[in-house]
């Protein structure tokens, strides 16, 4: 059975019902990756923001959510707030925002392996340095006491993924998690992301505008535009047999390197047949 | 070295702030029509024996001599003697300044009591019917004058209930239940009036950390809404809630002037209605700097204080 199964999932919003998700149905095996791909505005934030019931209050949600056989979308607020941190786990965009300014940043650690496990203070602080440790921060210890303005946002970001992943959980979504790093913290950012999920055994749903960015984490890629997966299949297949005209406008937009000095650079909306109106729009 | 510089400044701007202040309240002082001469000798009183009485007291000098020889004794401490009683004022504010501040720190400590929770839950519950019940809570708390609620807690809890005392005062020395019990209905009445107006700010401060990234983060990781907001959302809301609870310090002074001579208490409120109706300016010139002086010194604290909740603000620049 897999992890995750979403059927069917539509999200609109407010009084107009404007849709952001339309009918998207995935399916992710336990320990399995998942790339997400699209433009923003495309539904992949409100997709993960779904899966851990944390959508706005002014969201409505049709479909089914089930994940490790839990259904998602009917549990109330208590039962959806034991298994976020625990058994789902989310790494957001904004490394800078996303943490408290004012508590140490590894107490905010500690505070989600504490919530959820009966460890106590002192076995915790020390299963916080080796998770900090883990994500790839030198002298982890004096990490732990810093606050958050003291880090640069690498280093952050990795303070993020270790909270995502003190308490080993069975998905951790992924929601463009390298975009506010600079190219060179990137790589390594994603690098230790790849091995920690390989060491945790973790599922991961990773969201990114980026092909590049998901091929370094994914084998198995979603595409998704105005709230609808377009096209799916292995990064392989989507670079060279792209099918949906906005995947192929993706893929030749990623090879910069096949460029010619000079030349207008492409755009999406040059793989679109002139008459062919784009879904949605 | 640079926070040594800041508090430096700061105190730097607590004493010219004095300076100013002391000047005002002489001026208004000295503006008010009638003096304490014709207050002591009655209206029956000749021009003469009142002008006599003034100069023994001398309040015929220049203005700005009165003026220096206030300022300079206020800097050695000695605020002058009543022209009424004769008591120093000094030893007059020392009577009656423990009833005022038990009265100002409970109220400030239960308008806290009653903002904090229901601010969470305005903020929390903000959408269903919870809140709504709290913000018009809120809106009512503000409307009501302090006196009238003042005169209602004391009809319903003290006339028809005879739970507590209507009015008065006893001494915690002299008996800590009396005490007890005449402070209740006083700290009350400020506390809700107080509280209603502080709820507005805990809530807006929290419904501000509701769009934070950082709460977000906090939900992700498995806290509900309301504790979410309470570890993480408390000390960020902090930052600007201390700096309405340093401007609500000089508003629960005026309201703890009104609260005591309502329920007659003997404290610096009622001392200075006393003195302003009987033209007795050393001592409402010395009560009145000493408030001043204790609100000032409040946002001086709040302004450090900063330093305590806010991290970011300790450091001076960052270590990467």
């Amino acid at each position: 059975m897999s992890l995750l199964e979403v059927r069917d999932l539509t999200v609109r919003f407010g009084r107009r019902q404007i849709v952001a998700v339309d009918g998207l149905s995935l399916s992710l095996a336990k320990g399995g990756r998942l790339g997400v791909i699209g433009e923003s505005g495309s539904g992949k934030t409100v997709t993960a923001l779904a899966v851990l019931g944390l959508l706005p209050a002014n969201a409505v949600v049709s479909g089914s959510i089930e994940l490790a056989g839990r259904p998602i979308t009917s549990l109330n607020e208590a039962g959806l707030a034991k298994l976020r941190g625990n058994v789902v786990s989310m790494v957001f965009q904004e490394p800078m925002t996303a943490l408290d300014p004012t508590m140490r940043v590894g107490r905010q650690v500690a505070e989600v392996l504490r919530l959820h496990t009966s460890a106590a203070p002192g076995k915790a602080r020390e299963q916080v340095v080796a998770m900090l440790n883990e994500v790839g921060l030198p002298d982890p210890g004096r990490v732990a006491m810093s606050y958050p303005h003291q880090l640069s946002g690498g280093q952050r970001q990795r303070v993020v993924m270790a909270m995502a992943l003190i308490n080993a959980p069975d998905l951790v979504i992924c929601d463009e998690p390298t975009t506010a790093l600079d190219v060179t913290v990137q790589a390594k950012v994603l690098a230790k992301l790849d091995q920690v999920l390989n060491l945790s055994g973790a599922a991961c749903l990773f969201i990114s505008h980026d092909l590049a960015v998901v091929s370094q984490v994914c084998e198995q890629v979603m595409v998704m535009l105005d709230g609808k997966v377009v096209e799916t299949g292995t990064v392989a297949d989507l670079f060279n047999r792209p099918q949906h005209p906005y995947t192929k406008g993706l893929v030749a937009t990623s090879r910069l390197d096949q460029m010619v000095p000079g030349q207008r650079l492409p755009v999406v909306e040059d793989f679109y047949h002139p008459d062919a109106e784009r879904v949605g729009r | 070295m640079r926070l040594g510089i800041r508090i430096a400044k700061r105190l730097g701007v607590f004493a010219v702030t004095v300076v100013g202040a002391s000047l005002l309240v002489f001026l208004i002082t000295a503006a008010l029509p009638g003096d304490v001469a014709e207050a002591i000798l009655g209206t029956s009183a000749t021009p003469e024996t009142v002008a006599a009485l003034r100069a023994q007291l001398g309040l015929d000098r220049p203005l700005p001599v009165q003026y220096l020889d206030w300022v300079g004794g206020l800097l050695t401490g000695n605020l002058g003697v009543s022209h009424l009683s004769g008591d120093p004022v000094l030893t007059l504010l020392g009577a009656r300044v423990a009833v005022t501040a038990w009265l100002v720190g409970f109220a400030m400590l239960g308008s806290l009591l009653i903002a904090l929770p229901s601010g969470l839950v305005a903020a929390v519950k903000r959408r269903s019917w919870q809140g709504v019940v709290v913000g018009a809570g809120a809106q009512v708390g503000m409307a009501i004058p302090v006196f009238w609620a003042g005169i209602l807690a004391s009809m319903v809890f003290a006339v028809w209930l005879h739970w507590l005392p209507a009015n008065g005062y006893v001494a915690l020395t002299k008996s800590p239940l009396g005490w007890a019990a005449h402070l209740v209905l006083p700290v009350l009445t400020l506390s809700v009036v107080q509280g209603a107006a502080l709820t507005r700010y805990v809530r807006s401060a929290f419904v501000e950390v509701l769009n934070e990234d950082y709460y977000r983060t906090a939900r992700a990781v498995g806290w509900t809404p309301a504790r979410a907001l309470w570890r993480h959302g408390l000390r960020n809301a902090s930052i600007s809630l201390v700096t309405v609870l340093g401007l609500q310090a000089s508003s629960v002074l005026v309201g703890a002037i009104v609260v005591e001579s309502v329920f007659n208490l003997p404290g610096l409120g009622s001392m200075l209605l006393t003195a302003v109706a009987q033209r007795d300016l050393l001592v409402v010139r010395g009560t009145v700097m000493f408030l001043v002086v204790v609100v000032l010194a409040i946002s001086a604290l709040v302004d450090f204080s900063y330093l305590l909740i806010d991290p970011r603000q300790q450091t001076e620049r960052s270590t990467q």
